[in-house]
């Protein structure tokens, strides 16, 4: 069966079963591969994307129940147009392995589009489900109240 | 007068390719290991320059999170005198003989912490040969003496008239002459401008983007996938099993059990056929083991006083505890939890006669044990690729995924790649093995530390799977056992012993081995000895530690934590580890965390952001273990059902965590991937116990 999928801004037709999760789509059918597996659970938030703007776990999400504009990291920003949490991150020296950061900035990125000025309170809450074994936390803290003081200014 | 020795005498073949033919006694052998493609000119084995005057630094570590090719590239480009955008980082080869870890027995594996600090001093040399060779060739060209001058900025510096040539100018009136460098040769550090700075990184853009391909971002091409059905419970092998469902899978092109009986793999066309497939393996199992967490507590202390086993002498003669209410500490199981699935794949070369793997892998050389023992050919044969790795901690030293890729490409006949999903690796993987310790000691009537009586019972790590590399006066020492037992404290009448109890789960290696629960027991019996005897503990130990470093660092933690004369419920956890000196103050409010205060000497810092990253994120791991972590066995089977069961410190509860550096420049720079997590550990469980009166037996803390 044939679906028909916006990913990006760009038109795919995928031919795969609707039980498929939306994350084994991007990474083995399109070949969008930011988009991380982890726990496969929807426990550690590797695999957040946006559809239609909200943050998802793509490790849970079929592809039968995907309604709308998909959104993963690459659609975010790329290397010459970064988002602003995307720079955020470059100039905090956030990652160490790096592994989990796809889905921290889009889970990030989800909170400020809702919350442009967090507290620490409300970042805590929003970020908690996103693991980081490095343990990068407090840079990823201040590197959202980096790019919500960025975004406010732009 | 030190002798001078050319680092480029080291064999060095700047060979392209996938394939070195090597003519020996007559015999024609063919090894697969393809060599690093350089495109400048090669210096010796570290380093080339670029008709562009780049740096090409072929690096010996891999890429495990932690940043060691950034830290190793900027060893090398001090002593050239290169910027660090103009330096390129290439993978060296597996070749232990050029790129071995001397302070790893000589083998390519980057872990516990060595890697800078091993590589630190052929680096240095590596480099200044390259600054060398290119003030040699400017100055003969200019007609400058080589003395007057000095590399800075990417530029060969004419100190007396300032006049500046860039690297791309002297190279590019053809080859280097080439002086050779000798340690005499070294930059001071005084003179250093590129140590303990924060270049970024390489990679940044590529990880905010999603652009770096980790270990399962690798382009497969047609490579079929595969995953491992394995056991449930420990130990488990396949009784019977009835593939059908599993084959009729879309996706699904062949099922193959291991010759060991204890998994069945699936392989497939894509990841989720292969998940969905191994699931609908119908697997009946051998019995569950009689293996539980409490039983086994209870062997590990019970083996502590049993007379059959001589314990292995740590520091002096072994000796039992004197008193029968020694404190007990039990560390329990712990898992990595990788972030990245462990991750391998394995393609036949040379007519099946070799193979080729590629892993995110910690070590090349373990790889290539691996691979050739279940290829079953010679080392040789086996090429053994590396690709970043989306988090490490010890666990992909032992990368056993490879012997599942090896077995599985071999038996199809096709190239495969095998991914291990992680809760498959909580269940059956490696783990950091359970610890009980008992320790007893007494402060004299001068308050001096005697009768010091440290008893480690525990499985090793080598001791199973590498017993060739255990240490000792014996070669019995399992130092993933014993690390971070030899406290610094001035002390009479000192017994540390090590009891080995073999464990049913895999011993692996976990950041911070068995520091952080030896470093635990030590500095909680020292505080509780010293608040006994009513002395400060931070205080007494300044009195009874010769180490001047390690004096000033607690010193330092005191001063930022404002531990002196305080009523706050403070813990202090300080310890010496990979020639590193690290305090931590814990202060706990009511039974939660409130301030961690750190301060780190690691002699010289080579990249601050990235020290201070792996110091914080060490605490963070320490505060996970003293208040989280542990993984329960009951029958056999691990009693998680996904990873939301073992709980880990995320990102809603963190304390404050200040850090500062004591710097003493000029030394070698120490290992400092893992000095966060034991000093964190201890200093919690003593605030705790300052502030609830309650004296812990067990981690994670029961509060």
């Amino acid at each position: 069966m044939t679906t028909t999928l916006r990913i990006n801004g760009e038109t795919h037709e995928v031919d795969l079963p609707g039980e498929v999760p939306l994350l084994w789509v991007l990474r083995d059918e399109i070949g969008l591969t930011g988009t991380k597996f982890g726990c496969g659970v929807a426990a550690c938030g590797a695999c957040t994307v946006h559809v239609n703007g909200v943050a998802v776990r793509s490790c849970q999400l079929a592809l039968d129940d995907v309604d709308g504009e998909v959104t993963t990291i690459e659609g975010l920003g790329g290397p010459d147009a970064l988002h602003a949490i995307q720079a955020a991150w470059v100039k905090h020296q956030v990652a160490q392995c790096g592994y989990c950061q796809s889905g921290q900035i889009m889970q990030a990125a989800d909170l400020l589009a809702r919350n442009p000025a967090p507290s620490d309170a409300e970042i805590d809450a929003a970020m908690q489900g996103n693991l980081c074994r490095c343990g990068t936390y407090p840079r990823i803290r201040a590197a959202i109240h980096d790019a919500a003081a960025a975004m406010k200014g732009a | 007068m030190t002798e001078r020795r050319r680092l480029s005498r080291r064999a060095f073949l700047a060979l392209g390719g996938t394939a070195t033919v090597a003519v020996a006694a007559g015999a024609t052998v063919y090894a697969l290991q393809a060599e690093t493609p350089l495109t400048g000119q090669a210096i010796n084995a570290f380093v080339a320059i670029t008709p562009d005057g780049d740096i090409e630094f072929v690096c010996p570590g891999q890429d495990i999170g932690q940043g060691a090719p950034v830290a190793l590239a900027m060893v090398l480009a001090e002593e050239v005198g290169a910027s660090m955008e103009r330096v390129r980082i290439l993978p060296a080869p597996r070749d232990a003989a050029r790129y071995g870890n001397p302070d790893f027995s000589g083998r390519m594996v980057t872990a516990d912490s060595k890697t800078t600090l091993g590589y630190w001093p052929m680096l240095r040399l590596a480099g200044a040969e390259l600054r060398l060779a290119l003030i040699e060739t400017a100055a003969r060209r200019q007609g400058w003496t080589a003395r007057d001058c000095k590399t800075e900025a990417h530029a060969v510096v004419h100190v007396p008239t300032g006049e500046t040539r860039g690297f791309a100018e002297v190279i590019a009136a053809g080859r280097l002459r080439m002086p050779g460098a000798a340690q005499g040769d070294l930059k001071r550090a005084k003179d250093f401008d590129l140590l303990g700075t924060s270049p970024q990184r390489p990679d940044a853009l590529e990880i905010v983007t999603g652009a770096k391909r980790f270990g399962t971002d690798q382009p497969r091409g047609g490579m079929s996938l595969a995953v491992l059905r394995r056991s449930p419970h420990l130990g488990g092998t396949v009784v019977a099993l009835d593939a059908t469902a599993a084959l009729a899978t879309s996706g699904v092109s062949d099922v193959h059990q291991l010759e060991d009986q204890s998994a069945v793999a699936v392989v497939a066309s894509s990841t989720w056929a292969a998940i969905k497939g191994a699931k609908a393996l119908e697997i009946t199992w051998s019995d569950a083991p009689d293996f539980d967490s409490e039983t086994e507590r209870n062997a590990l202390a019970a083996a502590l006083d049993d007379t059959q086993v001589a314990p292995v002498a740590v520091r002096g003669a072994p000796m039992r505890s004197a008193t029968p209410d020694a404190a007990m500490f039990y560390s329990p199981t712990l898992s990595h939890v990788l972030p990245e699935p462990l991750i391998a794949s394995v393609e036949g070369r040379s007519l099946g006669l070799g193979a080729s793997t590629t892993s995110a892998t910690q070590s090349l050389d373990l790889d290539m044990r691996y691979g050739a023992r279940t290829w079953k050919t010679a080392p040789f044969m086996l090429e053994t690729q590396a690709t970043p790795s989306g988090g490490s901690y010890g666990r992909r030293v032992l990368n056993d995924v490879v012997r599942d890729a090896a077995e599985i490409a071999k038996a199809i006949g096709r190239p495969v790649q095998v991914i291990r999903p992680q809760l498959d690796e909580m269940i059956r993987g490696q783990v950091r093995p359970a610890a009980v310790q008992r320790l007893s000691a007494r402060l004299d009537d001068a308050g001096r530390l005697v009768e010091w009586r440290h008893e480690i019972a525990s499985d090793g790590t080598l001791a199973t799977h590498l017993p060739s590399s255990m240490k000792g006066a014996n070669g019995d020492e399992d130092n993933t056992a014993t690390d971070g037992a030899s406290h610094p404290y001035i002390g009479e009448d000192q017994s540390i012993s090590w009891t080995r109890v073999v464990s049913m789960p895999s011993p692996g290696f976990l950041r911070g081995v068995s520091a952080s629960y030896t470093v635990w027991a030590i500095e909680t019996t020292i505080e509780r000895l010293a608040r006994d005897a009513g002395l400060d503990p931070l205080q007494w130990r300044l009195d009874h530690l010769e180490d001047a470093r390690l004096r000033a660092v607690i010193s330092r933690v005191g001063e930022m934590s404002g531990w002196s004369g305080s009523d706050r419920a403070f813990g202090l956890g300080a310890m010496i580890f990979r020639e590193a000196r690290i305090a931590t103050v814990a202060e706990v409010t009511g039974t939660e965390v409130t301030h961690l205060w750190i301060a780190v000497d690691v002699g010289q810092i080579v990249h601050r952001k990235q020290l201070l990253a792996q110091v914080e994120g060490g605490a963070i791991w320490g505060l996970s273990q003293a208040l989280c972590e542990k993984l329960t066995f009951a029958e056999g089977v691990a009693m998680i059902a996904s990873i939301a069961d073992y709980p880990m410190q995320s990102n809603g509860t963190l304390p404050p965590i200040e850090i500062e550096t004591v710097e003493t420049p000029g030394l070698s720079p120490a290992g400092a991937g893992e000095i966060g997590v034991p000093v964190t550990v201890a200093a919690i469980a003593n605030a705790m116990e300052a502030a609830t009166g309650v004296r812990f037996d067990a981690l994670p803390l029961a509060v």
